[in-house]
């Protein structure tokens, strides 16, 4: 008898379950009237938004100097190895990057190398088209990487940020109105 | 045993040393500053704060630093030897925050730009505090920082002052040029004004530092991320020492030196010959291919069928001058002993020779004999710091073995600690040791022909030619032995007497009698062999009077010394006779300039008799262009090898990188690689057979032929991961770019190639753990990016490894009765024993008649930099190495010469047909009778030591004449 | 002279005509088979795509109509490669069955009154004996494959093929009841003035379930489940091998579609006459097939477990209470008659 009952519920559920996979029918044949989502692409062009992860560029401050300083920190948190590069110091004692290299071959545009930037030189872009014929070239190395704009950041620069002075940087300070002009005097004993 | 009770978890201490230390050992994570394991505590930098209370009911406890508890006192805090602190307790955490914040007001926002970032203590103890936003809204202070030379970068806006470089270098290296200026905030850490940091461990800095004010500039320009760096644990070749080293490669070249903690060598610290030397391995103009020289038959074959073709040749040509025993194949000191091996091997012991001069040879054997039958053991560089009295004989330690000098430092510094623990205050309470010793000092004497870089402490020191070191030497060793023998009030007597006449030896004898551990140390530097029996007889003495403890050290001069002079066979002059005689056809050298050993004309002579000079050398040194063909060997960190340092301990130095993987066309191989080749080509076995390159089986090989070798089997089992299947890790878990890396050689990944016999892995796939054997690639644990983290590798703080010691001592094993007896040196020691009356005064006529001879003697005179010859051809030595001279005594120059003869006129040596003109330097240390000559430096060789020379003056001004 | 003026075969010329007429026939449907199978393959595709708001192929010719070709000579130059380990006559041999059962199913179906390979009568028997042979090449293709997804597809396969083709046949006796015959062609006929659909409603909701399994179609396709069984039965084919598996399945939906506008939808009539008969019958069978994917597009999987309770614990007692209620209602109606 229990059984029975048990049976009849399972039938109520069942036949509740049709309709409303009936209805998903219905619903999804309804969808035939719908807009197309994705676009023909060679012909239309996607609209694509500034944060899209595509090609990565290497970009340069306000003031047109690269901005990358080399130091390393897109390669060791790349998940995937592909970014290689030196780290070298010009007589001013800036860093810059003497080679930058990205195996474009390997990369996944997980944008993790533009979260871990400190200076906002390593952007991705919204560009996708990246296909080559031959796997050679898609090693791209620093001049290919370099473009001569700000990317994204327009106004950011790393080296008026660090809040060091020394010969390279003279007395700027970004951090505090109120900083100080001249080096320490360290021959006083004053309090 | 005691137990502690850590934030509710219980752990069993000893109760030695402070909280922090305690903490620290069990795996506990405090962050601090001012306390380092070689420098003890201060206190000042308030970052280690923990909370103590008086049991588990006490829910308000003390906030106190770590550092400066005593963990015993901690212990009695608390009833039945128990501690209750915290940790994590919210007021401690809060606490060292705010410290955190403070430290870090003025600190810049240079991480990326910094090139500490990646090692830096800072960041590691900053992400363990906590602290991340700034509160302080202002400006912050800034430093025009200094040139500190060539190797130490200075960028003082980064400093957090914490003292720990002036407490190191002041304090520990005894260096005067660093210091503190300014008040308040303002303190400033440099040099009074720019310069090169005087001291020969200001490399060192750069590890102390916990920030990046102090960094390594030595590879400017390729600085590479710690986590990037391929290590490969590697042994110092810079001298007879034989500090650990970890050696990082990135791109297919050295990179950085950075030190290797064990606590029986090199400690904690390097001098800056190791850090810094290591340039040579990068040199552009290294061989790199099989080179045969210009206008010779192999150099057409190998233009015309390559360098296969060549070496086809080569083993051909080889095998019948083998064949017809007309060859001679040199070995070097600095080679390891496999390669030496190989080369003898390949060619017969009779025909082998360690590459010695002969004089050299003797003193080698003579010191390597010590090591198994002087009554005195050698001592490990951590028993001369812990030493009470150290007697130094003709070594300018600071130029020859440079640890070794700082380790006599340590042990003159010993006296504050023995002060304090009489008063009852611990060694690692830095401030109330210095306090209570008031620069007292443990005497340290030092006798040697001028001035040295350790005079600073040393209680006595004599200034005497190297002939009446020997003198001073015996007289010593008599003067003992008979004080021993008599009575108390007797000895006194001869020692009063003495006091007159030979101050210095009264001295000595009375710092010996009192002291305990005692060292005696003297080497290769004054070239002489009676000196070195002189100091045998001294230990003898000593081990009379009933010091066990004391110790001996006698020091070669080259990183494998004393292997080559363990191997035996013959000396270079030997050899070298052999062909100038034209007995032989063939000569095949292994990494060793000539140059250094043999005059030009002698040079000349040889060469003229051989058909071919094979040089196989990881440099293009002035033998090898000379050579007709080179085989282009690997360095010390291309290659696995095996060194045997000054106290008779093998140590294993691991490759760093595979010179190939970068640059696919180098043709760079480890020796015994080219010389296994060579065998199989002419045994038509089978080329490249890999196995007889695995480093255990090598040095078995070598086992076989020199059982002398045979304790230091099974050395490779010090680098082994304690999980199964697993290798050691070199590069860091977080090891970047490997699919770029060498993307523009070839966009198909390569692996690494991985050595078949090795237990270190080449990349970062492996164990990177603590436990396991004592080699380690390089220190990291999780949170802990900075040298600190040798700390969990260490049983105690600043203690030794968990793996145990570093190398196996040969002659660990030493025989019950030491009395010398049944060999040729115990006759020798007996005999200057005896020698002379022991009563009797020193009768200085009596050597002065030895000085008497035609003309000057030359002193040899040693440089940290420049001296020894791979490092001085390191890049960055150019601006610290000094171009040859020679030292006069100042008034004997004038007398000889003329008031008018300045510092830098020229001065001509000549010896024979040989001759030198060199800058003249005076010296008001240096004895009459005596020139100094720098060997080694700049090329000068090294057979100009002891010899006697007639010194012109001449009017031609210097221009290149440094070389001979 | 020509040969058909011989008084000989003046004789057996009408005999020769429609045994040509015959086999005309059974080519025409035979290739109209396979050519709307294989098509189906880009209209599912562009069909799918339609309802889930994309496009589908549509660059091969235009709207990608010769994308079948691309497909086809990409099948075709495909390595026809049969694994180490498998039993190789019964590999190859499964696809055939795969395929060549579904097209001798169709030689039963009545399309116009005038098309129609063979007027069985036992069309309907013939339906299921073809249906049951065709559970055959899923078992013989996974057996010989040696894979363990394609065992556990067999497994799945044989089970469901056993449950449904129970109430496969059973859904359509209340139709034959109607009829009174086997034939197709009479049950088609027998359908002028009311569909099935209407009488026999139940009859019809349990043979399209049941169809929809015997062809292994979403949602009923646990043989091949792509997420759980890497494709299953057919996971070791490839090729032209494969592409009759592939094929065989299509053309398995249309002859469902088709049985269903047959047994139900009275096969070619229509209301206007018009419309050619076979323009109804091809409209309808192709609202079928439409349908077919729109399922396809829109029910998910079921779990294994619920395929067999549905089928045993709720299909076959629906069919056999519809087919006790037919037969209920004929002999009343009969009776009364």
């Amino acid at each position: 008898m229990r059984a029975l009952v048990q049976y009849c519920v399972n039938l109520k559920g069942l036949c509740v379950g049709a309709v409303t996979q009936v209805r998903t029918i219905g619903m999804v044949f309804l969808h035939a009237a719908r807009k197309r989502q994705t676009l023909l692409y060679p012909e239309e062009k996607p609209d694509l938004a500034p944060r899209y992860r595509g090609r990565p560029v290497l970009t340069r401050d306000p003031n047109g100097v690269e901005r990358c300083v080399g130091c390393g920190l897109c390669a060791v948190v790349c998940p995937v190895d592909c970014i290689a590069l030196q780290q070298e110091e010009r007589e001013s004692g800036q860093w810059f990057a003497k080679f930058f290299r990205l195996n474009m071959s390997r990369c996944v545009f997980c944008g993790l190398c533009e979260e871990a930037c400190p200076t906002s030189a390593i952007q991705l872009t919204p560009d996708f088209e990246l296909g080559e014929y031959r796997r050679e070239d898609l090693v791209l190395e620093k001049e290919d990487l370099l473009i001569s704009g700000t990317g994204k950041d327009h106004s950011y620069s790393f080296r008026t940020h660090i809040g060091r002075a020394s010969a390279e940087f003279g007395a700027q300070w970004a951090e505090g109105d109120d900083a100080p002009q001249s080096p320490v005097d360290t021959r006083s004993l004053l309090p | 045993m005691a137990s502690i009770h850590i934030d509710g978890k219980t752990y069993e201490v000893d109760g030695a040393g402070n909280l922090l230390e305690a903490c620290l050992s069990l795996g506990l994570d405090i962050p601090y500053f001012c306390w380092h394991p070689a420098l003890g505590s201060v206190g000042s930098c308030r970052q280690c704060a923990v909370k103590l209370h008086k049991d588990e009911s006490d829910k308000r406890g003390m906030l106190v630093m770590a550092c400066m508890t005593d963990a015993k006192a901690a212990l009695r805090h608390g009833p039945e030897h128990k501690a209750w602190i915290s940790i994590e307790d919210e007021d401690a955490t809060a606490f060292r925050k705010q410290v955190a914040e403070w430290l870090m007001a003025n600190h810049p926002h240079d991480c990326p730009v910094c090139s500490e970032g990646g090692q830096c203590q800072l960041q590691d103890m900053i992400m363990m505090t906590g602290h991340g936003q700034r509160a302080y809204r202002f400006g912050k202070r800034y430093y025009t920082s200094q040139n500190l030379g060539p190797f130490v970068a200075h960028e003082m806006n980064r400093c957090i002052g914490c003292y720990r470089c002036v407490r190191y270098y002041q304090d520990y290296a005894g260096g005067t040029d660093l210091g503190v200026f300014g008040s308040r905030d303002r303190l400033f850490f440099g040099r009074e004004t720019d310069g090169v940091l005087e001291s020969e461990f200001a490399g060192n800095l750069t590890e102390i530092c916990p920030t990046g004010v102090f960094t390594d500039k030595a590879y400017e320009g390729q600085f590479t991320r710690k986590w990037d760096l391929r290590y490969g644990p590697g042994i110092c070749q810079g001298c007879a020492v034989g500090c650990a080293i970890s050696a990082g490669e990135r791109y297919g070249t050295l990179r950085r030196v950075e030190n290797r903690y064990n606590s029986t060598i090199n400690g904690y610290f390097l001098c800056d010959r190791g850090r810094f030397g290591t340039g040579y391995v990068n040199r552009k103009d290294r061989p790199r291919k099989i080179y045969a020289a210009h206008g010779s038959e192999w150099h057409s074959l190998q233009e015309r069928n390559g360098s296969e073709a060549v070496l086809a040749d080569l083993s051909t040509k080889l095998a019948e001058k083998i064949a017809a025993e007309r060859v001679i194949a040199i070995g070097s000191p600095r080679a390891s002993l496999e390669n030496n091996h190989a080369l003898e091997r390949l060619v017969g012991e009779e025909h082998f020779s360690s590459g010695v001069p002969e004089e050299e040879l003797k003193r080698l054997r003579f010191m390597a004999r010590m090591l198994q039958v002087a009554p005195l053991p050698s001592p490990t560089i951590e028993e001369v710091e812990q030493s009470d009295a150290v007697i130094i004989f003709g070594e300018d330690l600071t130029q020859t073995a440079a640890r070794m000098a700082l380790a006599v430092r340590q042990a003159a510094r010993q006296r504050e600690v023995a002060l304090a623990q009489e008063r009852g205050v611990a060694a690692w309470q830095a401030r109330a040791v210095s306090g209570i010793g008031q620069g007292a000092k443990n005497p340290v004497m030092i006798a040697s022909p001028a001035a040295t870089r350790l005079d600073d402490v040393a209680l006595h020191t004599a200034h005497v030619s190297p002939s009446n070191l020997v003198a001073l030497a015996q007289r010593l060793a008599q003067v003992l032995v008979a004080v021993g023998s008599s009575k108390s009030d007797a000895a006194e007597a001869v020692l009063s007497d003495l006091e007159e006449d030979e101050p210095w030896v009264a001295c000595a004898v009375r710092v010996l009698l009192k002291a305990e551990r005692p060292v005696l140390i003297s080497g290769e530097a004054m070239m002489s062999l009676p000196l070195l029996e002189a100091v045998a007889a001294c230990a003898a003495a000593l081990h009379q009077q009933g010091k066990q403890q004391g110790r001996l050290a006698l020091l070669p001069r080259e990183a494998n010394g004393m292997g080559v002079a363990m191997m035996g066979r013959m000396s270079l002059d030997a050899a070298w006779k052999r062909v100038q005689r034209g007995e032989v056809d063939a000569l095949l050298v292994l990494e060793n300039d000539l140059t250094r050993a043999f005059s030009p004309v002698q040079l000349k002579q040889g060469l003229a008799q051989l058909e071919v000079c094979i040089v196989a050398d990881h440099q293009f040194t002035s033998f090898a262009q000379q050579a007709d063909l080179v085989l282009p060997t690997a360095s010390f960190a291309e290659e696995d090898g095996s060194y045997v340092n000054y106290e008779g301990r093998v140590q294993r130095s691991y490759a760093v990188f595979d010179p190939t993987a970068m640059a696919g066309e180098d043709e760079i191989r480890p020796f015994y690689k080219w010389a296994a080749d060579i065998r199989a080509r002419q045994a038509d076995m089978p080329q490249g057979c890999d196995t007889a390159c695995d480093e255990e089986a090598l040095y078995n090989e070598l086992v076989v032929d020199h059982p002398i070798f045979a304790a230091g089997r099974g050395l490779s089992k010090q680098c082994y991961a304690p999980v199964a299947g697993e290798r050691l890790a070199r590069q860091s878990p977080r090891a970047s770019g490997r699919t770029a890396e060498r993307a523009n050689l070839s966009v198909w990944d390569k692996g690494y190639h991985q050595k078949s016999g090795s237990g270190l892995s080449a990349t970062m796939e492996g164990y990177s753990g603590t436990e396991g054997g004592a080699v380690h690639p390089f220190a990291w644990q999780p949170g802990w990016n900075s040298p600190q983290a040798w700390i969990a590798y260490q049983t105690t703080p600043g203690g030794p490894l968990k793996g145990g010691e570093l190398g196996v001592r040969l002659f660990a094993k030493r025989p019950k009765n030491v009395l010398l007896c049944g060999c040729d040196e115990d006759e020798l020691l007996k005999d200057s024993l005896s020698e002379g009356g022991v009563a009797g005064s020193v009768d200085h006529a009596a050597f002065a008649d030895k000085d008497e001879g035609e003309g000057l003697e030359v002193v040899p005179l040693y440089h940290l930099f420049g001296s020894e010859e791979l490092s001085a051809r390191s890049p960055l030595f150019a601006q610290r190495c000094e171009s040859p001279y020679v030292l006069l005594n100042e008034q004997e120059a004038h007398e000889r010469f003329g008031d008018d003869l300045a510092e830098g006129a020229s001065l001509c040596l000549s010896c024979g047909t040989q001759s030198l003109i060199l800058p003249c330097r005076f010296s008001e240390t240096l004895g009459r009778g005596q020139v100094g000559l720098p060997v080694g430096l700049g090329g000068v060789p090294r057979f100009w030591g002891r010899q006697r020379v007639s010194l012109e003056r001449v009017a031609a001004p210097l221009c290149e004449e440094g070389r001979p | 002279m020509s040969v058909f003026s011989l008084p000989a075969v003046q004789a057996i010329l009408p005999q020769l005509m429609s045994i040509a007429w015959g086999i005309g026939k059974a080519l025409i449907v035979l290739f109209g088979v396979v050519i709307c199978g294989a098509y189906m393959s880009l209209v599912e595709r562009r069909v799918l795509g339609l309802w889930q708001d994309r496009y589908g192929p549509n660059r091969v010719g235009p709207f990608g109509l010769f994308q079948l070709v691309a497909d086809m000579l990409k099948i075709f130059f495909k390595e026809d490669w049969i694994p180490p380990f498998a039993d190789k006559f019964l590999f190859v041999l499964a696809p055939l069955v795969a395929m060549g059962t579904m097209i001798l199913a169709f030689m039963v179906i009545p399309v116009t009154p005038d098309l129609g390979v063979a007027d069985l009568n036992i069309g309907v028997l013939f339906f299921m004996a073809m249906a049951g042979l065709a559970v055959y090449a899923v078992l013989l293709g996974g057996y010989a494959s040696g894979n363990k997804y394609a065992l556990l597809g067999v497994a799945r396969s044989a089970a469901q093929s056993l449950s449904y083709e129970v109430f496969l046949g059973l859904s359509m006796m209340g139709v034959v009841a109607r009829a009174g015959s086997f034939d197709l062609r009479t049950i088609v006929l027998s359908q002028q003035g009311l569909w099935n659909i209407i009488p026999q409603f139940f009859g019809f909701i349990a043979f399209l379930i049941a169809g929809i399994a015997v062809v292994h179609r979403h949602p009923f396709d646990q043989p091949e489940a792509e997420q759980e069984l890497a494709d299953g039965y057919h996971i070791e084919y490839g090729g032209m091998k494969w592409g009759m598996f592939f094929v065989g399945e299509y053309v398995g939906i249309i002859l469902i579609s088709a049985m269903i506008v047959t047994l139900f939808f009275g096969g070619w009539l229509g209301p206007f006459s018009v419309v050619p008969p076979f323009v109804w019958f091809a409209l309808k069978t192709g609202a079928f097939m439409l349908f077919f994917i729109l399922i396809r597009a829109s029910v998910p999987r079921p779990r294994y477990d619920q395929v067999m309770i549905l089928s045993w614990q709720y299909l076959l007692p629906l069919t056999l209470v519809n087919l006790i209620i037919t037969g209920a209602v004929l002999l009343w109606v009969g009776g009364a008659a």
